[in-house]
C-alpha cells in the first residue's frame, strides 16, 4: 500500500492557525445566536454582511500572499488545511453567504431564524473548503444540511414536506459517507487525505463517497429529491439550496476525488463518464415539460451538476480549474434567477404563464433573468459562456469529443426551456400592473448581474485562480 | 482598430439611457462616426500599407486569447460595406421601428460593434464571441420587432442558430486542441499537422455552420421566414451584413484547412452552384416581394461561396467584391420592399401597383438595386462578377461560369416584377404617407452611392 502523506506537511503547518480558524468560525454562530436573542435583524445582517465579506476579503489576501508566510500548501495531510484550492472556495462561499443573507433579509424573526442557521451553514462550509480531512468533510456537510433542514422548517407549513424530504435524503447520504470513510481508514489507516492509490477497500470507499456526495451536489441518480426540496422551499432557501449547499457537495467531491484517493480516480473515470451523460440528459429532458419556474430551474441546476462533472471526468488541472470557474458562474448565476424567482413568489407569480409580460411590469427583473438564463445557456459575455467553453474545451483536448458533442446537444436541448421563460416575458400583455421590487432583492440581483457580466467580460483573474485552485490539489 | 468596435458600443450602452429622440439622433451619430473611422482605414490602408492597422491587447490570459483586432484585404471590404449598411440602416430606423426605441438602439448599435468585431478578430476566439452575441441580438430584434409572425420565425433562426455555433465551437476547440492557439495567421500555417481524418472532422465541423449562416441549401430554411418578419431594419442588416459571416467563414476555413479545400472543392462548388440555381429558381415561384428577395439573396451567396471554393485569389476577391456589392443592393431593396409594406400594406407581388407614380425615387431606388444585384457595369455587383468568374473559370474550366445563370434568372424575372408592380397602375389605391419618407431616402441615397463609387472606384481596395 503506497502512502502519498507527506508527514512534513504536519510540521512546516502550526497547529494553532487551525485553532485560529475554528475559533473565528465559532466566533460567527455565537455573535449571530446572540443578536438573535437581542432581536437586532439589522444589526444581525450588518454583522454577518462584515464577517462574510472579511473572511472572503482574508481569503483573497492569503490566496495571493498566502504562500510567503508558509500558509498554503498541497490539500491534505491535517484536519484543516489551507491550499489556494481552500481559499479560493473560501472567498467564493463568504460572497456567496453574503448575498444570499441579504436577499432573505427582512425586519422579521424569521429572517433572524434563517440567519442564525445561516451562519451555521457558513462554518460549515468552510469545514468542507478547508478539508484535509474526511472528518472535516462529514462534519462540515452535516453542518451544512441540518440547518438547511431548519431553515425550510421554519418556512412555514407549505415547505415542511421539503424539509423532511432533505433530512431523509441527508441522513441516508451521511451514513454513506460515513460508511465509505471506514473502508477508507481500513485501507489506508488514516481518515486523512493521502491520495492512497490501490486496493478494493479503496474503490468500495469511493463508489460510498461518490454517492453520498451526490446527493449534495444532486448528480444523477442521487438527485431524485432535489426538484420537490427545491420547489417546495421558499425562493429565497432555494437559492441557498441551489447556489450554496450544492456547489459544497462538489467541493467536497473534487476534494475527495483527488485529494484522498489519488490514482484510484482513474478507476472512477468510467463511472463518472457516464453518471454526467445521465445528470446532463435527465436534467434537461425533465425541464422541458415543467410549468413551474422553480422546477424548471431545478432541473437545469441538475443539469448543469452534469456539465461542472465533465470537467472532474477529465481528471486534468485544466478540466477541474474548468469545473471549478463553472461552479463559481452557476453560483452567481443561480441565485441571480433566484432572486428574480424570489420577487416573483411574493407576488404570488410561481408559473410560467405568470411571467408573461414581465418586461412591462418591471424591465430590470425581466433583464436580470433574461441574462441569467442567457448565461445558462453559455451566450458570450456571461460568466456561463466562459466556464462551458472551459469545460467543452477540458474534454475535447483529453480525447473525450463524444463526451464534448454530448454535452453540445444537451445545450441545444436546453435552449428550448430557457427560450420559454425569456420569450414570456418580452410577450406583451393587455394589464401592465407594475411590481415594485424590494430594495435587498434589487441589489441582490444587480450584484449577481455584474459579477456575471464580469466574469464573462474580463474572466482572466478568476481562471488564473480557478487554475491555481486545481494545481494544489496534485493532480 | 479599437474605436471601430468601441465606438458603436458606447452608442448602444448611451441609446438605453437616451428617449426614443435621442436614441435616434444617438444611432444616426454614432454610425455615421464609424463609417468615417472605416472610410479613413481605406485611406490608411491605402498610404501606409494594410498590415499595419492593427491592435492587441492581452485579454484572457490563462487561454492565449488576445484582444487583437486586424484588417486584411477582404475584411476591410466586409467592414466598409457593414458600416455603410448601419448607417443606412440607422438612417432608416426612425421609419420603421414604432416601438421601445431605446432596447432597439442597444440591440442595433450592438450588432454593428459585433459585426465589425467578427471580420476585424484576429483569433477565432473572438471570431465566436462576436458571432454569437450579434445572433443573439438579431434574435431579440426579430422577436421584438417584427411582424405578425415574428415569434415562430425567430424562434426558427434561433434553432439554426444555435446548432451553427454549438458545432463552430467544437470546431474552433479541435483546431485548438492541435496547434494551441486561437489565432488565425497560427492556424494557417497548422493545418498540415494534424491527422487527414481529424482534419476532415473539423472542416466538416466548421463547413456546416457557415453553409447554414451563408445560407446555401438545403440549410437555408430559416432565411426566407426570417426576412419576412424581420423589422425592415433588421432585413438589411440581417441579409446585408450576418450573412456575409458565412461567406468570410468559409474563406477562413478554405485557409485553415487547405488540403481539405483542395481534395473536396468541386464538390463544395457543385453544391454551391446548385444551391444559387435553387434560390434562382425559388425566387421566380414566390408570390410575396421579400421572400422573393430573400431567395435572390440565397442566389447570390450561393455564386460567393461558388467563388470562394475556386480557391484562389481571383474568386477570393470576387467572392468579397460581390459580398459588398451584395449587402448594399440586398438592404436597399429590403428597406425600399418594408416601405412598400408600410405604405401599400401588402407585399404580395400581384396585388403591388403604381409606385412609380406614388414616388419616382422610390421606384428608380428599386429599379438601381437590381442592377446592382445583376451586376451591370458601373455598380460594384460588375466588379464582383468579372472576378470571380475568372477565379472560377480558372480552377474548374468552362463550367466555372454556370451559376452565372442564377443571376440571370433572377435579373430577368426582377425586371418582370419591376413592370407588373412599379410601373403598371392596376388600381387607385390608399397610402400611408403622401411622399417618401426624408430618411428613408436619405439611406437609399447613401446605399446607391456607394453602389456606384465601389464600382466605379475599385481601386480602394487596391483592385
Amino acid at each position: 500500500m503506497v502512502f502519498g502523506f507527506n508527514p512534513s506537511y504536519a510540521a512546516v503547518f502550526p497547529s494553532y492557525y487551525a485553532d485560529a480558524f475554528i475559533a473565528i468560525l465559532g466566533i460567527i454562530v455565537f455573535a449571530n445566536l446572540a443578536l438573535f436573542l437581542a432581536k437586532k435583524p439589522k444589526v444581525q445582517l450588518a454583522a454577518n454582511s462584515f464577517m462574510f465579506l472579511v473572511l472572503a476579503a482574508a481569503c483573497f489576501a492569503l490566496s495571493k500572499y498566502g504562500s510567503a508566510i508558509g500558509l498554503i500548501m498541497p490539500s491534505g495531510g491535517t484536519l484543516i488545511s489551507f491550499s489556494s484550492f481552500s481559499l479560493f472556495f473560501g472567498m467564493l462561499f463568504g460572497i456567496g453567504m453574503f448575498l444570499i443573507n441579504v436577499l432573505a433579509f427582512s425586519k422579521t424573526e424569521a429572517y433572524q431564524r434563517f440567519s442564525l442557521f445561516s451562519s451555521l451553514v457558513f462554518t460549515g462550509l468552510y469545514l468542507v473548503s478547508f478539508a484535509g480531512s474526511f472528518i472535516s468533510i462529514i462534519i462540515g456537510m452535516e453542518i451544512i444540511t441540518l440547518p438547511t433542514v431548519l431553515i425550510l422548517l421554519s418556512g412555514g407549513y407549505k415547505t415542511i414536506e421539503a424539509a423532511v424530504k432533505l433530512f431523509i435524503m441527508s441522513a441516508i447520504a451521511a451514513s454513506s459517507l460515513a460508511f465509505g470513510i471506514v473502508f477508507y481508514y481500513g485501507a489506508a489507516n488514516t481518515v486523512l487525505f493521502t491520495q492512497a492509490s490501490e486496493g478494493v477497500f479503496l474503490a468500495g470507499a469511493a463508489i460510498l463517497a461518490i454517492a453520498a456526495l451526490g446527493f449534495e451536489s444532486s448528480i444523477f441518480p442521487f438527485n431524485l429529491w432535489v426538484p420537490d426540496v427545491y420547489e417546495g422551499a421558499r425562493a429565497d432557501a432555494t437559492a441557498l439550496l441551489g447556489s450554496i449547499n450544492k456547489k459544497a457537495g462538489f467541493v467536497a467531491l473534487i476534494l475527495v476525488l483527488f485529494a484522498a484517493f489519488g490514482a484510484q480516480e482513474a478507476q472512477m473515470t468510467p463511472i463518472l463518464y457516464i453518471i454526467s451523460i445521465l445528470t446532463m440528459f435527465y436534467g434537461n429532458i425533465l425541464a422541458l415539460s415543467q410549468k413551474n419556474v422553480k422546477r424548471m430551474l431545478a432541473y437545469s441546476s441538475i443539469s448543469q451538476a452534469g456539465y461542472i462533472l465533465i470537467g472532474i471526468v477529465t481528471a486534468t488541472g485544466y478540466g477541474i480549474a474548468a469545473s471549478i470557474f463553472q461552479i463559481a458562474a452557476h453560483m452567481f448565476m443561480f441565485m441571480g434567477a433566484m432572486a428574480i424567482v424570489y420577487f416573483m413568489e411574493k407576488n404570488n407569480n410561481e408559473e410560467v404563464d405568470n411571467y408573461v409580460g414581465l418586461y412591462h411590469s418591471n424591465k430590470f427583473a425581466a433583464i436580470v433573468l433574461t441574462i441569467m438564463m442567457l448565461g445558462f445557456i453559455g451566450t458570450p459575455l456571461t460568466a456561463g459562456f466562459i466556464g462551458k467553453f472551459l469545460i467543452f474545451s477540458s474534454a475535447v483536448y483529453n480525447n473525450m469529443v463524444l463526451l464534448a458533442v454530448i454535452a453540445i446537444i444537451n445545450t441545444i436541448i436546453s435552449v428550448y426551456y430557457y427560450l420559454k421563460i425569456m420569450l414570456a416575458m418580452f410577450a406583451s400583455k393587455e394589464t401592465k400592473r407594475k411590481y415594485k421590487m424590494d430594495l435587498n432583492i434589487t441589489a441582490v440581483a444587480a450584484a449577481c448581474l455584474i459579477i456575471v457580466v464580469i466574469l464573462g467580460v474580463y474572466p482572466g483573474p478568476v481562471i488564473s485562480m480557478a487554475s491555481a485552485a486545481a494545481a494544489s490539489l496534485h493532480i | 482598430m479599437y474605436i471601430l468596435v468601441g465606438l458603436p458600443i458606447i452608442g448602444a450602452f448611451l441609446s438605453l439611457a437616451a428617449g426614443r429622440k435621442g436614441t435616434l439622433m444617438l444611432l444616426k451619430a454614432f454610425s455615421l462616426a464609424t463609417l468615417a473611422v472605416a472610410l479613413y482605414a481605406i485611406y490608411a490602408a491605402n498610404e501606409y500599407g494594410i498590415a499595419g492597422i492593427g491592435s492587441s491587447v492581452a485579454y484572457i490570459l490563462p487561454l492565449g486569447v488576445n484582444l487583437a483586432l486586424g484588417l486584411s484585404g477582404i475584411s476591410l471590404i466586409l467592414i466598409v460595406m457593414t458600416s455603410i449598411v448601419f448607417f443606412a440602416a440607422a438612417l432608416a430606423s426612425g421609419y420603421f421601428i414604432d416601438k421601445s426605441m431605446g432596447l432597439y438602439g442597444f440591440l442595433f448599435m450592438l450588432m454593428e460593434a459585433t459585426t465589425i468585431g467578427l471580420f476585424a478578430s484576429s483569433n477565432l476566439f473572438l471570431f465566436f464571441v462576436f458571432w454569437e452575441v450579434s445572433e443573439v441580438a438579431m434574435f431579440f430584434v426579430i422577436y421584438i420587432y417584427g411582424g405578425m409572425d415574428r415569434r415562430r420565425a425567430a424562434v426558427k433562426f434561433l434553432v439554426y442558430s444555435v446548432v451553427a455555433s454549438m458545432l463552430l465551437l467544437i470546431g474552433i476547440m479541435l483546431l485548438y486542441r492541435s496547434s494551441g492557439s486561437f489565432d488565425i495567421s497560427v492556424l494557417q500555417g497548422t493545418g498540415y499537422t494534424m491527422s487527414h481524418g481529424m482534419q476532415l472532422l473539423t472542416f466538416a465541423m466548421l463547413l456546416i455552420p457557415f453553409i447554414i449562416k451563408a445560407p446555401v441549401f438545403p440549410l437555408h430554411a430559416w432565411l426566407p421566414d426570417a426576412h419576412t418578419e424581420a423589422p425592415a431594419t433588421g432585413s438589411m442588416v440581417l441579409a446585408g451584413v450576418l450573412l456575409k459571416f458565412g461567406g468570410y467563414g468559409m474563406l477562413l476555413l478554405f485557409s485553415i484547412l487547405p488540403e481539405i479545400a483542395k481534395e473536396y472543392s468541386v464538390y463544395l462548388a457543385a453544391l454551391f452552384a446548385i444551391s444559387a440555381i435553387y434560390g434562382a429558381m425559388n425566387a421566380i415561384k414566390v408570390p410575396h416581394l421579400k421572400r422573393m428577395i430573400a431567395y435572390t439573396s440565397i442566389a447570390d451567396m450561393g455564386i460567393v461561396a461558388f467563388g470562394l471554393a475556386a480557391l484562389n485569389s481571383y474568386g477570393n476577391f470576387g467572392a468579397a467584391y460581390i459580398m459588398l456589392s451584395h449587402g448594399l443592393a440586398i438592404s436597399l431593396l429590403f428597406m425600399l420592399a418594408g416601405m412598400f409594406d408600410k405604405e401599400f400594406g401588402t407585399l404580395v407581388i400581384k396585388n403591388l401597383g403604381g409606385i412609380a407614380e406614388w414616388s419616382g425615387a422610390a421606384a428608380y431606388s428599386f429599379i438601381i438595386g437590381i442592377l446592382a444585384t445583376i451586376g451591370i457595369p458601373l455598380t460594384s455587383g460588375f466588379i464582383g462578377d468579372i472576378l470571380l468568374f475568372i477565379g472560377a473559370s480558372g480552377a474548374f474550366g468552362i463550367v466555372g461560369i454556370v451559376p452565372l445563370a442564377a443571376s440571370i434568372i433572377v435579373g430577368a424575372y426582377l425586371f418582370w416584377i419591376v413592370e407588373r408592380s412599379i410601373f403598371r397602375n392596376n388600381m387607385k389605391r390608399e397610402t400611408y404617407s403622401e411622399y417618401i419618407d426624408t430618411y428613408v431616402l436619405a439611406a437609399a441615397i447613401v446605399l446607391i452611392a456607394s453602389l456606384v463609387a465601389f464600382g466605379v472606384l475599385p481601386s480602394l481596395f487596391g483592385l
